[in-house]
């Protein structure tokens, strides 16, 4: 069995700070799924927006000005720190995948950094202004915004679709506060990462009960995540606080030396455990970790004869 | 079939109907899972549905206490029909091979991710037991699925 190499498109690089997304023919087939009252002018200039550079913020999940609350369980993957105010209240488990740099000089530095892609992310020229929900539309790359506040309202989910293209970079500027209702969704379809997703917030922000969010949030002054919101991102708060409410913040792995250099395994031919070079060009390692949250309610399982 | 990303993927019998994202892989080589119960994700290094060799999509089976996109994977069985949607309009109809039950320790690598003579499709998901302490479940669950023409 010969083996046979697709060289399709493999977009799990995933580059910060690269150059302007190169979006997909045509920005006039925007899907945009219609509910009352909500117009946005998307697709009809395709324009351009940049990663935002986030320097030593890049590794931190949460970063604060004034202190960080907590009510658990609330797990973080990333690293965690406030500065100027160091304080850090937490009640319940605080379940942390990262380093915690409390006010140290690793965040003072992320603090400044995190005040530089604030202003990259507000800087960059708006080509759609929202006039309305961003729930129930679909929306392509690009710079978004608004000169009131951003809100997600439910209950269609805002969806980011990139077209395929994984370089495809969103940024969303909000006059004043990014709001989001309970149980709302953010989704990332046909390409979309989390990585290229930036939220810039003029005033506080807020993610609603049960919410699942994604992106970079970058706040002038406080962050809320609401009991039970997800995020897949980081959550930054230049001027302002934290509050956790048992939340789940991952964020999702961006660096661009992630092409780790899987020795090993790589004839090619069986695509062997942690091998390269087969038709999965990057063998995944051990099981699947897709079930859980915090209950079972999953039936048992009666195994069905092959055939 | 070329090579186009899915978009969206559809599992009549056991009413499935989903959009797909991107799932790379996770800083210790493990599969990259999506943030919660749904969508579906496709595993963006291998081969698209449709493609020679095997594709890949992962959903979870609950969140939160609600069923996921692929809480009744289990039910599925030989012969049935998944369809997925493709960037580029076509779609690619797969016929489920089998379904089957692995621990997670003796998760079939192999048989999962080796290379094909023919474009197959693998579903995965959780099952077994659920063990609160670690939050997960022992055991994955894996449909083979083979491109029908």
């Amino acid at each position: 069995m010969t083996s046979v190499r697709y060289n399709h498109r493999s977009p799990t690089a995933r580059p910060r700070g690269r150059a302007a997304a190169r979006h997909g023919a045509a920005g006039t087939a925007v899907l945009l799924a219609l509910s009352a009252g909500l117009l946005a002018t998307a697709g009809s200039a395709q324009a351009v927006a940049t990663s935002v550079p986030l320097g030593t913020a890049e590794p931190f999940a949460v970063l604060s000005g004034l202190g960080i609350t907590s009510t658990g369980p609330t797990t973080v993957n990333g690293d965690i720190g406030t500065y100027p105010n160091p304080a850090m209240v937490v009640s319940g488990p605080l379940i942390l995948n990262g380093t915690d740099h409390a006010g140290d000089g690793v965040t003072q530095t992320a603090k400044s950094d995190l005040t530089a892609a604030y202003l990259a992310a507000a800087g960059q020229s708006p080509d759609t202004t929202v006039s309305a929900d961003l729930a129930g539309q679909t929306l392509t790359p690009g710079v978004y915004f608004k000169s009131d506040g951003l809100e997600i309202n439910g209950p269609l989910p805002l969806t980011l679709d990139a077209n395929g293209d994984a370089s495809a970079v969103w940024v969303f500027q909000s006059g004043s506060h990014l709001t989001t209702m309970p149980n709302t969704r953010v989704e990332l379809v046909d390409g979309a990462l989390a990585c290229n997703v930036f939220w810039q917030v003029t005033s506080s922000a807020t993610l609603g009960v049960n919410s699942a969010f994604v992106g970079t949030i970058l706040t002038l002054t406080n962050s809320s995540l609401n009991t039970g919101a997800t995020l897949e991102g980081s959550v930054f708060s230049r001027n302002g606080a934290v509050t956790l409410d048992q939340n789940t913040i991952v964020r999702p792995e961006c660096a661009s030396d992630v092409t780790a250099t899987y020795s090993g395994g790589g004839t090619g031919g069986t695509g062997g455990t942690g091998g390269t070079g087969g038709q999965v060009t990057r063998v995944p390692v051990g099981s699947v970790d897709a079930g859980g949250g915090l209950a079972a309610v999953a039936p048992r399982f009666r195994p069905v004869t092959a055939r | 079939m070329g090579a186009s990303p899915p978009v969206r993927i559809r599992i009549p019998a056991i009413g499935v109907d989903s959009g797909l994202m991107a799932l790379g892989l996770q800083s210790d080589g493990s599969l990259e899972v999506p943030p919660e119960g749904f969508p579906a994700g496709w595993y963006t290094e291998a081969p698209t549905p449709g493609e020679l060799g095997p594709a890949i999509i992962a959903g979870h089976v609950d969140w939160d206490g609600s069923p996921g996109v692929f809480f009744a994977l289990r039910d599925l069985t030989p012969g049935s029909e998944i369809a997925v949607e493709r960037e580029d309009g076509s779609t690619a109809v797969f016929r489920v091979e089998s379904v089957a039950q692995f621990p997670k320790g003796d998760f079939p690598t192999d048989a999962v991710y080796a290379d094909l003579d023919h474009a197959g499709l693998r579903l995965i998901t959780c099952g077994g037991s659920f063990d609160r302490q670690a939050r997960s479940y022992s055991d994955n669950i894996v449909v083979f699925a083979a491109l029908s023409s």
